[in-house]
């Protein structure tokens, strides 16, 4: 059987790390588009902040990929996908295939805005765009866009000693992991290391004739040499739709529960797909490393004929913030709006907390300050437990001993 | 496929087994730098040494953004390329355990690798808390534990804690 992977991401990786451990006869292709070795995307902040070197950001070497028998096929770009006939076609070559998975990733969006395609406007996404902002040398940034690689990009940067301005289209940074509260307490976290921060604000154009030398906002305009945009990415479906792939209404590659996508022998995992959310069921996007990596393996096992059900996405976001770590787990009451949600709150000197429920479910966590137990609330969340029984658990002293990472949890509850 | 098996009802909380994992494994003589950790809940006087399982499908794996934890594939230990660690600490929020534990020394998040065969912890508890035994073995001593348990109104069950495995 030869099975054909397309991308070669956090996805693509761990769908031939999981074949390859459950399957030692197949045939295992990949196809993609860079040449480069697999990479880490999240280190990417890192490497810009000066704390790792670059060549650290690579995951594998060509030695790792022959020696589990994966054949590589890198710098090709797949032109067309003939699902009827099951073929794939490069510029140079023709494979047919058993299976495929797509696991095509998603591109950085740079809105189209004039004077945006300059030199001087980057994206944060591959070890390419790192070093082209390294090359700039940058002394006075604006990054544009406050989620999460916003933010550490930011840090990142002032870390370098450029002056750093951060700019965010809703009304708080980090909106779609953090409440206000809690948002606003990283926000004055960021300021006190010098970033300047402004909310509610949108870009209209980059000044600049040869190069970038300022950005103009609604309100402002900022000077600056060097623009790095964080607003978000989209799914690279094209290939996808081009073979008559169903897309979801989110954007993303339809699949169901088992990876499958609307015909037969594809399946697709990663940034490009849309799964459901695991405590709404709603549809969902989930643009982590980690859902990429369970999405591939489900996939993996489905393609060797074994029914594995993805569970759905459930977002888990850590980032140390001069030195304080902040998480933020599940979903946040922008994210719960349709349900009545009740809010537990702690907040002291040096730790801050916040657990939302709904029912008798956790629906979300986030906390600064401190991250222990929080990995006990996160599989809460993820397993559906409710908290009546949590709290039933937690009444039986013989219970609570032989399930200790309860102990953990409960004082969250 | 041995693992360390912990009789939470022997426990007494003496904290041993930290301070000589801190030793064996970081060179310091420190709670913090422990891989097995003693949980505590006082208004039960429970005391539950805590350390990683080995989980036969780890989420700590799956979390890991550098792809370093990996499972030896013969016994399924969980292990890590610790040099590679970024320290970004996703493994130690993913663990329900909490068994990963940043070591500031190393600048890597570390978590229990069972002293390659003859764990330090367990051949130093002084309580007979901690054994390091087979799978079938354990399935085998849990259940004439808990059966004992059982006998114990769960009133006293706090009392009697020396339940012997």
């Amino acid at each position: 059987m030869r099975i054909m992977i397309v991308g070669n991401g956090a996805a693509g990786n761990q769908a031939a790390a999981s074949l390859r451990k459950y399957d030692s006869q197949c045939e295992i292709v990949m196809v993609d588009r860079e040449s480069y070795m697999a990479y880490s995307a999240c280190a990417l902040p890192d490497v810009l902040a000066g704390w790792i070197p670059l060549g650290k950001t690579f995951l594998q070497q060509e030695s790792d990929y022959s020696g589990l028998n994966i054949r590589t096929c890198f710098g090709q770009e797949v032109n067309e996908i003939n699902l009827e006939n099951q073929y794939l076609e490069t510029g140079e070559e023709k494979y047919y295939y058993d299976r495929l998975i797509l696991a095509t990733g998603s591109k950085p969006v740079i809105p189209p805005l004039p004077g945006s395609q300059l030199p001087g406007n980057f994206v944060v996404k591959s070890p390419a765009d790192i070093e082209q902002i390294l090359l700039h040398k940058p002394r006075k940034v604006v990054v544009v866009g406050a989620g999460n690689i916003g933010v550490e990009t930011a840090a990142a940067m002032n870390n370098r000693g450029c002056t750093v301005y951060l700019m965010e289209m809703q009304d708080r940074i980090m909106p779609l992991l953090y409440d206000p509260k809690p948002a606003a307490i990283i926000r004055s976290m960021l300021e006190k290391e010098g970033i300047q921060i402004s909310t509610s604000q949108r870009a209209t154009r980059v000044i600049g004739e040869q190069q970038v030398e300022g950005l103009l906002t609604e309100e402002q305009t900022l000077t600056c040499d060097t623009v790095i945009w964080a607003a978000g990415v989209r799914q690279n479906t094209e290939l996808a739709q081009k073979a008559g792939l169903k897309i979801g209404s989110l954007g993303g590659i339809e699949v169901d529960k088992y990876m499958q996508t609307s015909h037969r022998w594809v399946y697709a995992c990663g940034d490009c797909v849309q799964t459901s959310q695991v405590f709404t069921g709603k549809p969902a996007l989930s643009l982590l490393w980690s859902s990429a990596k369970s999405q591939a393996e489900a996939a993996a096992l489905n393609c060797l004929g074994q029914a594995v059900k993805y569970e759905g996405s459930c977002s888990l976001v850590i980032e140390e913030i001069t030195g304080v770590p902040c998480a933020a787990i599940g979903l946040n009451l922008q994210g719960l709006q349709d349900y009545e949600v009740k809010v537990i709150e702690h907040h002291d000197a040096d730790r801050y907390y916040r657990l939302l429920t709904v029912d008798d479910r956790i629906a979300g966590f986030q906390c600064i300050g401190s991250i222990e137990g929080a990995g006990a609330i996160f599989n809460l969340i993820r397993k559906g437990t409710t908290l009546s029984e949590v709290r039933r658990m937690l009444l039986n002293p013989q219970l609570i001993s032989s399930m200790a990472w309860y102990i953990d949890g409960a004082k969250y509850l | 496929m041995k693992r360390i098996v912990i009789n939470p009802q022997a426990c007494n909380g003496c904290g041993i087994c930290q301070l000589v994992c801190s030793a064996c494994k970081a060179g310091q003589w420190h709670p913090a730098f422990s891989r097995i950790k003693i949980k505590q809940m006082r208004e039960y006087n429970i005391n539950v040494p805590v350390v990683c399982q080995h989980c036969s499908q780890p989420p700590c794996e799956t979390f890991c953004v550098m792809n370093l934890i990996y499972q030896e594939p013969l016994e399924g230990y969980v292990l890590r390329r610790e040099e590679r660690c970024i320290g970004c600490r996703a493994c130690e929020i993913a663990c329900p355990f909490s068994a990963a534990v940043f070591d500031p020394i190393k600048e890597a998040v570390v978590s229990c690798d069972l002293c390659g065969g003859n764990p330090a912890c367990v051949s130093n508890c002084p309580e007979g808390a901690l054994f390091y035994m087979d799978e079938e073995q354990t399935a085998d001593s849990k259940r004439r534990q808990t059966s004992r348990l059982k006998l114990i109104p769960s009133s006293a069950a706090g009392l009697s804690r020396r339940a012997s495995l």
